[in-house]
């Protein structure tokens, strides 16, 4: 019974893990292409999320429509995230690169991406308060048993779809031209810059892709769990970091692994321990591979650089 | 006659107060193998870094085919026919041979071509043409390696075979021999060669003068931000400034090691 017990959180646990691989990945390419720690990404996340429930719940502000399709209300919070962080990307990186010549070199980007994080944040708090909010969807009970054990089927194609998602990404970094001088704006932006690729018109493609990730993220989240909050980006930030680093600095097929290990870790350190103690197994595992395995599970020496 | 495809007039430059280069001009005349050289700290790098745009000159004029290069930043000057070699290598470490030299290609895509959703097409060609160009010069692919792994000598070929993917119509190369062995250094002089017999003008900053002498005819030589000399090689050593600046210096240096 036990064992049996154990493998529906496994189960749980992966399905947990697929909403952490995409906003992983969005920090690794931060952190990778851009060497920039992006802590706007979980207001991303949210907003994304709250954006779509807004919609869905009262429609346009000030009376301009009835209330959206839940989908097509999702649609349009991540295109909001992805707007959101092209404005990160224009007061932060960008200006920093303007003044100084180098964004990454300081560490005030970080701090100022910080100060979206929180604004982003009570902004959603003023319009909405802080309630965590139901998120009903067409399919909210479609699940999946077998010999006992039950799959829901929406997680599972979300699982499958955070994969399709971050290997379409992999191959887009692989192979296409873009991929190419985004890999090699993350080995050296200068010589990048001689070589005659347009570094201030590439790097926004970054930011698309960071907000993209992070509303698939939300709005997976949103479907799966039928709820939204605005806090609901600080939960996943926090284990998203630990994703991302425990699977490997830059390496995208390291934030899926490190995405499914910490979501595992999660709900079997809940089962177990109870609560409160997911942050401290995920956290305590991360401290203790990083003792023996300094650059992750497929990171590299050099943090970040040109890796995928 | 004289047909410069780069002219330099009264270039100067100061970094904090000290004067690096003081009214520079010389011209380069359309395919010439010219030799750019003088003592370390002649401001010889300065100068490359002015041309390429690197650093905006005080005074004086680039011009590259007879128009005025001012305001152009770097990565718009290589779309102009400008490549550069530097002089230490920045080829991507991680990336592999044939990726390194598809990046140079960059500078020829139009923006909004490059993102078009998975644009694949125009990478076969370009593909094609990188391996044409690696043959033709006698480099092997490397399949799987990255260029942190090859020698030296061999990444300084890739340089030079990457600023040729933007079709460059003046090649700047910054001590294209430094660090390289007497056999190395050969077969870039042959490489270099083909690539000037290809059309392509050709200048280059390098110490090493039996290199200079067998690759280049032309040759300016600098000497505390000044040019000192002008002209073909063969009458380098007849000119009374340069055996001052560069004999009177080994002179001093015999006598105080003696």
């Amino acid at each position: 019974m036990l064992f049996e017990q154990v493998l529906q959180q496994i189960i749980n646990g992966l399905m947990l893990g697929s909403i952490y691989i995409s906003v992983a990945v969005a920090f690794t390419l931060a952190i990778g292409i851009l060497n920039f720690l992006n802590f706007t990404i979980p207001a991303l996340y949210m907003l994304a999320g709250m954006v779509g429930w807004s919609l869905s719940q009262y429609g346009v502000p000030f009376g301009l429509s009835g209330p959206i399709n839940w989908a097509f209300a999702l649609f349009i919070g991540i295109i909001c995230a992805i707007l959101a962080s092209l404005l990160v990307e224009r007061f932060t990186y960008r200006y920093f690169k303007m003044k100084h010549g180098d964004a990454t070199e300081h560490a005030i980007p970080l701090v100022s991406s910080l100060g979206f994080l929180l604004i982003f944040e009570y902004i959603i708090l003023i319009a909405h308060g802080s309630d965590t909010r139901g998120f009903s969807t067409a399919f909210s009970n479609l699940d999946w048993r077998i010999g006992g054990f039950i799959i829901s089927i929406p997680q599972l194609l979300s699982l499958v779809f955070s994969i399709l998602i971050v290997a379409g990404l992999s191959v887009l970094l692989k192979r296409s031209k873009v991929g190419r001088a985004l890999r090699a704006i993350a080995e050296n932006p200068d010589a990048a810059t001689i070589m005659g690729i347009d570094v201030d018109r590439i790097v926004p493609i970054v930011f698309i892709l960071i907000g993209f990730l992070c509303g698939i993220s939300a709005a997976i989240f949103a479907i799966n769990y039928h709820e939204v909050s605005p806090y609901m980006g600080d939960h996943v930030g926090t284990k998203a970091i630990a994703a991302m680093v425990i699977g490997g600095l830059g390496s995208v097929w390291g934030a899926i692994a490190g995405g499914l290990i910490v979501g595992l870790s999660e709900t079997l350190s809940i089962y177990f321990f109870g609560a409160s103690s997911a942050q401290i197994t995920v956290w305590g595992l991360l401290l203790v591979l990083l003792v023996f395995r300094p650059t992750g599970l497929f990171g590299h020496n050099a943090i970040g650089k040109g890796k995928f | 006659m004289s047909d410069p495809i780069l002219r330099l007039e009264d270039i100067s430059k100061s970094f904090g107060g000290v004067r690096v280069l003081e009214k520079v001009s010389f011209d380069v005349e359309r395919g010439a193998r010219h030799a750019l050289i003088g003592p370390n700290g002649a401001g010889k790098t300065t100068l490359f870094n002015v041309i390429s745009g690197i650093h905006d000159p005080e005074q004086g004029k680039v011009l590259l085919e007879g128009k005025d290069l001012k305001g152009i930043p770097s990565r718009k000057r290589i779309k102009k026919g400008l490549s550069r070699s530097f002089q230490n290598i920045r080829l991507m470490p991680h990336l592999s041979v044939l990726e390194n030299v598809m990046l140079g290609q960059h500078s020829r895509f139009q923006f909004l071509d490059m993102v078009k959703p998975l644009n694949f097409s125009a990478k076969s060609t370009g593909k094609a043409e990188a391996i044409e160009t690696l043959n033709s010069f006698g480099i092997d692919l490397y399949e799987g390696q990255t260029v942190s792994s090859l020698p030296y000598g061999i990444r300084k070929k890739i340089e030079v075979v990457r600023a040729l993917m933007s079709e460059p119509q003046l090649l700047l190369l910054d001590e294209p021999a430094a660090g390289l062995n007497t056999a190395e250094t050969n077969t870039l002089r042959d490489l270099l060669k083909e690539v000037s017999n290809r059309g392509i003008t050709l200048l280059l900053v390098d110490h090493d003068m039996p290199f200079v002498n067998s690759l280049c005819e032309q040759v300016s030589v600098m000497n505390f931000g000044q040019l000192i000399y002008d002209g073909p090689i063969s009458d380098l050593k007849k000119d009374e400034k340069v055996l001052e600046a560069y004999l009177g210096m080994d002179e001093k240096s015999e006598r105080s090691n003696a």
